[in-house]
């Protein structure tokens, strides 16, 4: 059972939120608030904590400090949770001996959707993403796009008001990346908030509303991309890999660059 | 061609292998792991030097066989039995384990494949030398020392090395080409799991009904008599009383050279095809070559087809579960259903019961200890098979799974039922069978009948703790096209240890034989240790026995409930 939606909270809200591994300072005190509706592009160079962001904000890592609430459900409350949030690791998580059908009606099963409504939704997908004729295949013989798909339609199978996808259109050759960009896109228009982390940067400039950049677990720079762009060293000009370059250059490597560059 | 390649793909291939052994993140592993393989070469480097001394002095004495034709047609005979064995054996790693490129793409684009093919071959010659050529120095020594000549320090290494090499480069070049028509032709490809299977049987059969041991002592005479039995030769040239030849000493020398040449070029000619050839069964391992995106490249039989109708199993155990706990279940047996060799290891213990198919054989009769030993393992194999790891064998998708519907009772409870709506029908069967073709008499088989499905309850909620507490999820290689995630060496040897110390409680509290065996064994034990007189009461031992056995009873219900916690609170690193 859905909690009740808060009637116009944000979606995602962290305060503070950090989390440590030990020596390592993964996430450094984030502080989100992210409108339903919202799509959030969530950049930020590799090792950066995106992730961790957001395996915590699903429950899957427990936050060292700091809070977080999901349509306002409080991060250390998986049982309720579950219901709001649907997470694609950048990994598709599938069963190679599965087919792709059995796959999703496995996950249907798992949200406790009704058969028949969850075959109903299974097959719109399939048909969707063109893998109606591969869904009676074991996922073992699938190409990285085609079980990018499968992955894609797992996660939104129960329909949850927050999406949190990690590289949704990574491997995926550009009518499939569309389609997942034409998804995203109408579930952002129902309603669906959306929370997108990806190194494909004009994936990022189509279809997010915010764009929050996290270098060593800081959030350095948000703001929507239209203006982010006009933070850029090169004024108007600036593009998106513009901004992220600016902001996620460490001062000390610049100092260090410097004299080699000038000589 | 060059050489160095090769040379530079073994010592990459090695240095990997012992880092992998040597690992310092699981460093009991690695102890355990080095420590044997120290132990057992040393023991029989050991044993070489002894054995080669003795038989050296033997042989200097004339007491063996004065002529020397004997002992020399003899040696022949054994070193060619144990070539063919190495043959076996490194052909069954090559078509299992290793008969791809770890990084093909990455070594098939930039060397020739004969430099990557000497290079593999040449790492298992590696592999194969780490075990046999100090042994083998060994026997050298012993041989020199009990004969006083010199000529086994060399001779019997270099046999061995030379012996090693055309074995390896043999076995190799026909693995290669077992594996390319497993993998490689829909029809066998299709049908790899009955084939593994059907061999593993006759394997089973040959062992129990002694043909294997009639084949090996059959190969002895052709062996000895072919130019493989001339490493012999090599190795013993000039020892007093042996007739080894001079011609077949240099004749095995000259002919392993020429012998692993054209081996290697055969191998290599069967590699060029093999490692470039589209999989039969694509997406058969994370070597073989990516299937395109596009289905429609890929061969139409590519895949095996699945079946739609898979809503049938889940709509009846929906009738007693919910429906996130029956799809869970329904998916434990589809997956095994379809891979039933990563279940493999369930039957491991099998083979510990190789004697007692031997004596049924022999003796018509089943032994009065079969039925008792048969309820240990089956209640074994039902904690082993779906709850020993059941963190571990959802893998990638652990992380939908917890975020989903399905609670810890949920995830645990569709484990436990998954393994006991199998084994509990099977083992009890099979129990009762046994037992009622056993000298236990009626009584017992009734007893032993309603026992059976107690125990493995009970060993599958004690199981399902001990899995969760110690999950796996890295894959094992079972087979090189084949990986499987199986339970962690911890669960194995907890889990075995409780189903062990439990049924040595009960049969200390049931059989008053048992216990004055099990009293004076003790008592024994501890007056050899502790060097003064221990007696323990029979009595002691039972009432010992009795409070262990209600703790051992009591253990799985507690891991049960463990087990639920820890899926509700489980955290991904």
């Amino acid at each position: 059972m859905a909690p009740e939606r808060p009637p116009d909270g944000p979606a995602i809200e962290t305060t503070d939120l950090t989390k440590r591994f030990g020596d390592v300072l993964a996430v450094d005190g984030l502080d989100l608030a992210i409108d339903q509706g919202e799509v959030y592009g969530f950049l930020g160079p590799n090792g950066s904590g995106k992730t961790t962001t957001m395996r915590m904000l699903t429950t899957l890592t427990r936050p060292t400090s700091g809070s977080a609430r999901v349509m306002g459900v409080d991060v250390a409350d998986r049982r309720e949770l579950i219901s709001v949030v649907g997470y694609l690791p950048e990994e598709p998580p599938l069963f190679d001996e599965l087919t792709a059908r059995e796959q999703l009606r496995h996950v249907a099963a798992l949200h406790d959707l009704p058969r028949d409504e969850a075959n109903d939704r299974i097959e719109r997908y399939l048909d969707r993403f063109s893998l109606a004729g591969e869904a009676d295949r074991r996922l073992e013989g699938f190409s990285t796009g085609m079980r990018k798909k499968v992955g894609l339609i797992a996660t939104v199978i129960h329909e949850p008001p927050v999406l949190f996808l990690d590289e949704p259109t990574s491997g995926l050759d550009p009518r499939a990346a569309r389609t997942v960009k034409d998804l995203i896109a109408e579930l952002s228009g129902g309603e669906t908030t959306v929370f997108l982390s990806t190194h494909i940067l004009p994936v990022v400039d189509e279809l997010a509303d915010t764009i929050g950049v996290l270098h060593r677990g800081d959030l350095v720079a948000e703001g929507p991309p239209d203006r982010l762009k006009q933070r850029a060293e090169r004024g108007g000009a600036g593009s998106l890999e513009d901004v992220f370059l600016e902001v996620t250059t460490d001062h000390a490597e610049e100092a260090t660059a410097t004299p080699d560059t000038q000589s | 061609m060059n050489v160095g390649h090769s040379l530079r793909l073994t010592r990459i291939d090695v240095r990997r292998m012992v880092r992998k052994r040597t690992d310092p993140d699981n460093w009991v592993t690695s102890i355990v792991s080095v420590g044997l393989f120290a132990l057992l070469t040393l023991g029989l480097t050991a044993a070489g030097v002894y054995g080669g001394r003795a038989l050296g002095r033997a042989l200097a004495s004339g007491s063996l066989d004065p002529s020397g034709a004997g002992v020399a047609t003899a040696a022949r005979g054994v070193f060619g039995v144990v070539w063919v064995i190495a043959v076996v054996i490194f052909a069954v790693r090559a078509v299992g384990q290793r008969g791809t490129l770890t990084n093909a793409e990455g070594v098939l684009t930039v060397v020739p494949t004969v430099e990557a093919y000497l290079g593999l071959v040449a790492s298992e010659l590696v592999y194969l030398l780490i075990w046999t050529l100090l042994p083998a120095v060994g026997a050298g020594v012993g041989l020199a020392l009990g004969t006083e000549t010199l000529w086994p320090l060399a001779g019997v290494p270099l046999a061995v090395a030379l012996g090693g090499a055309t074995a390896v480069a043999a076995a190799y070049a026909l693995g290669l080409g077992v594996r390319h028509v497993v993998t490689r032709f829909p029809f066998v490809a299709r049908h790899k799991n009955g084939l593994i299977a059907l061999v593993f049987v006759l394997y089973m059969a040959a062992i129990v009904s002694g043909s294997l041991n009639q084949a090996v002592v059959g190969l002895f005479e052709p062996m000895a008599a072919s130019p493989v039995g001339w490493y012999a030769d090599l190795g013993l040239l000039g020892l007093p009383n042996v007739a080894a030849a001079a011609t077949h000493a240099a004749g095995a020398v000259v002919a392993s050279v020429a012998f692993a040449a054209v081996a290697v070029a055969a191998g290599t000619a069967i590699a060029r095809r093999h490692w470039f050839a589209d999989p039969a069964l694509a997406g058969e391992s994370e070597d073989d070559h990516e299937p395109a995106d596009s289905a429609t490249s890929r061969p139409s039989d590519a895949v095996t087809p699945a079946t739609t109708d898979d809503d049938w199993l889940a709509r009846r155990l929906e009738t007693v579960v919910d429906r996130p706990t029956a799809a869970l279940a329904v998916l434990a047996w589809r997956r095994a259903a379809r891979a039933p060799l990563k279940l493999m290891y369930a039957a491991y213990p099998l083979f510990f019961g190789t004697g007692a198919f031997v004596e049924i054989l022999q003796t018509g009769e089943i032994p009065a200890y079969l039925p008792y030993a048969l309820l240990v393992f089956v209640a074994w194999a039902g904690g082993v098979v779906f709850t020993l790891n059941p963190l571990g064998d959802q893998g990638s998708v652990l992380a939908p799974t917890i975020l989903s519907e399905v609670t810890g009772r949920k995830f645990v409870l569709a484990h436990v039922l998954a393994g006991l709506v199998v084994v509990v029908p099977v083992g009890t069967v099979l129990v009762g069978l046994v037992a009622a073709l056993s000298p236990v008499g009626a009584q017992k088989t009734a007893i032993l009948v309603g026992l059976s499905p107690v125990a493995m309850v009970v060993a599958a909620g004690l199981s399902v703790g001990i899995g969760t507490a110690f999950p796996r999820f890295e894959a094992t290689n079972l087979t090189r096209s084949m990986e499987a995630v199986v339970p962690s060496p911890w669960a194995f040897v907890l889990f075995s240890a409780h189903v062990v110390l439990t049924a040595v409680a009960a049969v200390l509290v049931g059989l008053e034989g048992a216990r004055t065996l099990g009293a004076t064994l003790i008592g024994g034990l501890a007056s050899f240790v502790l060097s003064t007189q221990v007696s323990v009461a029979p009595s002691t031992l039972y009432a010992v026995s009795a409070v262990a056995l209600v703790v051992l009873l009591l253990l799985p219900a507690a891991s049960y409930r463990y087990a639920v916690r820890t899926f509700d609170r489980y955290e991904l690193a």
